[in-house]
């Protein structure tokens, strides 16, 4: 079997651009994935492009040695569009390789050790409303045992720290409240954090209410000061979900930095990388939480890695729109707060093309800025 | 990368397939090889589809049959394509750390299930796990002799065969019972003839083969041998005290190789979390599997580690370890000795030799290697044990 051709698509949405990958072959197979929307989109396009000049002609089912090739043949770590090109075509060599031998991907993965997988649903609680309420209460109707919403009051930056941990307390004790003891309640604090003093601050200020766990309650630079946080951090810490290859998520577990690993499939590597994270923190005892809050194609690649991996603990989910679903023919909705195992061969879902062209690509999609009252930038 | 043809048509359709396979029986079969005994063992399927494992033989072999005997009802009627959920399963019903005839044990059953796999889905094993990284796979021969002279004459033999790569004891015939000076004097004079046997280019390796428990003294073996440039020493030191293989590796400027004693990805995370490896080699056969053996390599592979997998049981630890070597990026190098022949050649269907010094990729379904049962069959088991080498003094030596 042969390569003959990647391309990739790319669809505004609205919120933001989402870019698949296809890989064609001589056998009228094909596979397909997803890159994560890292923000200059178009330069994630390039790579692909870049790519498939040393992947046309050769086998798609030797995923090892094509994953060598362009990492090694990039010289330079790739990045975040580099590596968000090398984990869609990455992904879309997996469906090959099911598809070609019959098999859904985690049977390559050495089977499901699960019968379903467990969700948690993204939910807002920032400034907490009745339409806030509203939303927490229907995720509970479905079935959710297990939210994520930031920690913070969506203007913390302009509050003094003193009243905005206060603030912070008494959203969580209400939403403590609100769905009962029992319900996971996670806490995004999203890489926000600078100062490893206030991300302690944080962690103590809510720890009452038993978060499940904090995520990137610093910035990811650093391993180190992440490490010594963690140290004397009183919830389950999460992070990983911006960083890259099995060589950072290695120095981060080695540093003893963290207890939930959060790499996201999209742009890790791909899920040649996703597996050996996931074994190199497998004999460290970390659990693994993919992020996942992007298409609907990466929930399917995410819910193959989770049915085979021994190690995995909750899968990140968000309710995604009609228009985000149309794209992929055969995408699964969480059922109970969990996913099925998926089908097969290969993902078991395909893209559709005119759902994807009834939404070209627009423009450049910008994160947004934020800034502290000083003026100076903050971190979005 | 070759193309890989000649895949005969899959045993079976998975695409049209609604019922699981199941698995129906585990047979052992237990033969003396000429050395020491060997382990195989059969998963059956209600499709007609069998799958072949190999044990390692680690001394109790009766202990590895009992344990299959004992655990074979954990499998009975599931499904063969739950590699993970099945082996996980058997190791949290154990609860206690497993043990080398229970890793053994369960190590043979994950081979069996990934020829089920492969043959279920017409592809070598090594496809299933994402292809090939390399087109050939170079193995290194083992050298023996009594003399250094003993010893050159044989490497010069395989050089001629097309080996490029060697291992050999470092210890003169009787070792334990010498003075240590003589033995240390002797490593040299080994090492040193074979170098000058085979000239500046071939690779060498010695093998302290964990009979050491101090490290000044494995020390003392590698500043005798190094000169003569070492691919690596193997297990220089006991496994059980990896601060120790450690300590040896921050110390010396040789390459440390090791693991052939280690079971479970873990085990392999403690030795490199203690920086304690240059080179790991697992056993297939008693590492946990091909499975496990591949998270080790992940787990290598972000160290900057490399795999020398631990190959001395003949052609169907051969054949999977060339399945693994295949697939893994940071794979170094592969044991092998002629000696798999004769009978262990029996034992399988057909035997594969490397050509140059290297193995070809296979491209059968599945491992690609069948046992013969009848061959089996004719060298019945005998008791036997690995002998119990003394020091002058009376004290146990290792072997």
């Amino acid at each position: 079997m042969k390569i003959t051709g990647i391309e990739t698509l790319t669809a505004s949405t609205g919120a933001r651009n989402v870019t698949f990958v296809r890989t064609q072959t001589d056998e009228g197979v094909h596979g397909v994935g997803e890159a994560y929307p890292v923000g200059p989109d178009l330069a994630t396009a390039r790579w692909v492009e870049y790519f498939a000049e040393q992947l046309v002609g050769r086998d798609p089912r030797d995923i090892e040695f094509l994953w060598a090739l362009m990492y090694q043949g990039a010289r330079f770590p790739p990045g975040s569009s580099g590596l968000a090109a090398i984990s869609g075509i990455d992904q879309s060599l997996w469906d090959i390789l099911g598809k070609s031998t019959g098999l859904p991907v985690y049977k390559l993965l050495g089977g499901r050790v699960r019968d379903r997988i467990p969700l948690y649903l993204d939910v807002r609680w920032d400034d907490p409303d009745e339409a806030q309420r509203a939303a927490v209460r229907q995720a509970l109707n479905a079935g959710f045992t297990a939210i994520k919403t930031g920690p913070l009051p969506s203007l913390w930056r302009d509050m003094l720290w003193g009243d905005a941990l206060a603030r912070a307390r008494n959203q969580l004790a209400e939403l403590r409240e609100l769905v009962g003891p029992d319900v996971q309640i996670a806490l995004d604090a999203h890489a926000q954090q600078l100062e490893p003093a206030r991300a302690l601050q944080l962690a103590d200020a809510l720890v009452e209410y038993r978060p499940f766990f904090i995520e990137e309650p610093l910035r990811m630079e650093n391993r180190h000061a992440m490490a010594e946080l963690r140290r004397q951090f009183p919830v389950p810490l999460a992070t990983g979900e911006c960083l890259y290859t099995k060589f950072e998520f290695d120095e981060l577990i080695r540093a003893g930095a963290v207890d939930i690993l959060q790499p996201d499939v999209c742009i890790c590597g791909g899920l040649t990388e996703m597996r050996k994270i996931a074994a190199i923190a497998e004999a460290h005892d970390v659990t693994i939480a993919p992020h996942n809050p992007t298409g609907p194609l990466a929930t399917v690649v995410n819910a193959h890695f989770a049915a085979a991996t021994p190690n995995f603990l909750i899968l990140e989910y968000r309710a995604h729109s009609a228009e985000e679903l149309a794209m992929v023919e055969g995408a699964p909705t969480a059922t109970d707060g969990y996913l099925a195992i998926p089908g097969g061969p290969g993902w078991g879902v395909d893209l559709d093309d005119d759902a994807i062209r009834a939404h070209p690509y627009e423009a450049p999609w910008h994160r947004g800025d934020r800034f502290n009252p000083d003026g100076s930038v903050a971190y979005i | 990368m070759p193309v890989h043809q000649g895949y005969t048509a899959p045993v079976r359709d998975t695409r049209r397939s609604s019922t699981p396979m199941q698995i129906t029986d585990i047979r052992t079969y237990h033969a003396h090889d000429g050395t020491r005994n060997a382990v195989f063992l059969h998963v059956f399927t209600d499709e007609g589809i069998t799958g072949v494992g190999q044990p390692y033989s680690i001394g109790p072999d009766e202990a590895i049959l009992g344990t299959i005997d004992n655990v074979k009802s954990w499998f009975i009627g599931q499904d063969p394509s739950r590699i993970e959920w099945l082996l996980r399963r058997a190791k949290n019903a154990m609860r206690f750390p497993l043990g080398p005839a229970a890793w053994s044990a369960l190590s043979g059953i994950d081979h069996a299930l990934w020829d089920i796999a492969g043959k279920a889905a017409g592809v070598p094993v090594y496809r299933l796990f994402g292809g090939p990284t390399r087109e050939r796979v170079r193995v290194y021969h083992g050298v023996r002799g009594d003399t250094p002279e003993a010893c050159a004459e044989n490497a010069q033999e395989l050089l001629e065969q097309g080996y490029t790569a060697f291992k050999m004891s470092p210890y003169p015939p009787g070792w334990t019972e010498i003075p240590w000076p003589a033995v240390v004097r002797a490593s040299g004079e080994r090492v040193g003839a074979v170098r000058m046997a085979v000239g500046e280019g071939p690779d060498i390796a010695i093998d302290v083969h964990a009979k050491l428990r101090e490290p000044s003294r494995a020390r003392q073996i590698i500043d005798a041998t190094s000169p003569y440039r070492l691919m690596f020493v193997e297990e220089p030191v006991r496994p059980e005290v990896i601060e120790s293989t450690a300590r040896l590796r921050r110390e010396c400027r040789v390459p440390i190789a090791t693991g052939e004693n280690l079971s479970g990805l873990q085990r392999f995370g403690e030795l490199l979390d203690a920086d304690g490896a240059d080179i790991l080699q697992p056993d297939v056969l008693c590492c946990g599997g091909l499975l496990e053996m591949r998270k080790i390599a992940a787990l290598a592979e972000a160290r900057y580690v490399t795999v020398a997998p631990h190959n001395p049981l003949g052609l169907v630890s051969t054949a999977l370890s060339v399945h693994l070597a295949a697939s893994i990026p940071n794979f170094f190098i592969l044991e092998y000795h002629s000696d798999h022949l004769k009978p262990k050649a029996e034992f399988v269907q057909e035997a594969w030799a490397p050509v140059d010094g290297h193995f070809e990729l296979p491209t059968a379904p599945g491992i690609g290697m069948e046992l013969n049962l009848d061959a089996i069959a004719a060298h019945p088991a005998k008791h036997w044990n690995r002998g119990f080498p003394r020091h002058a003094d009376g004290s146990p030596a290792f072997i």
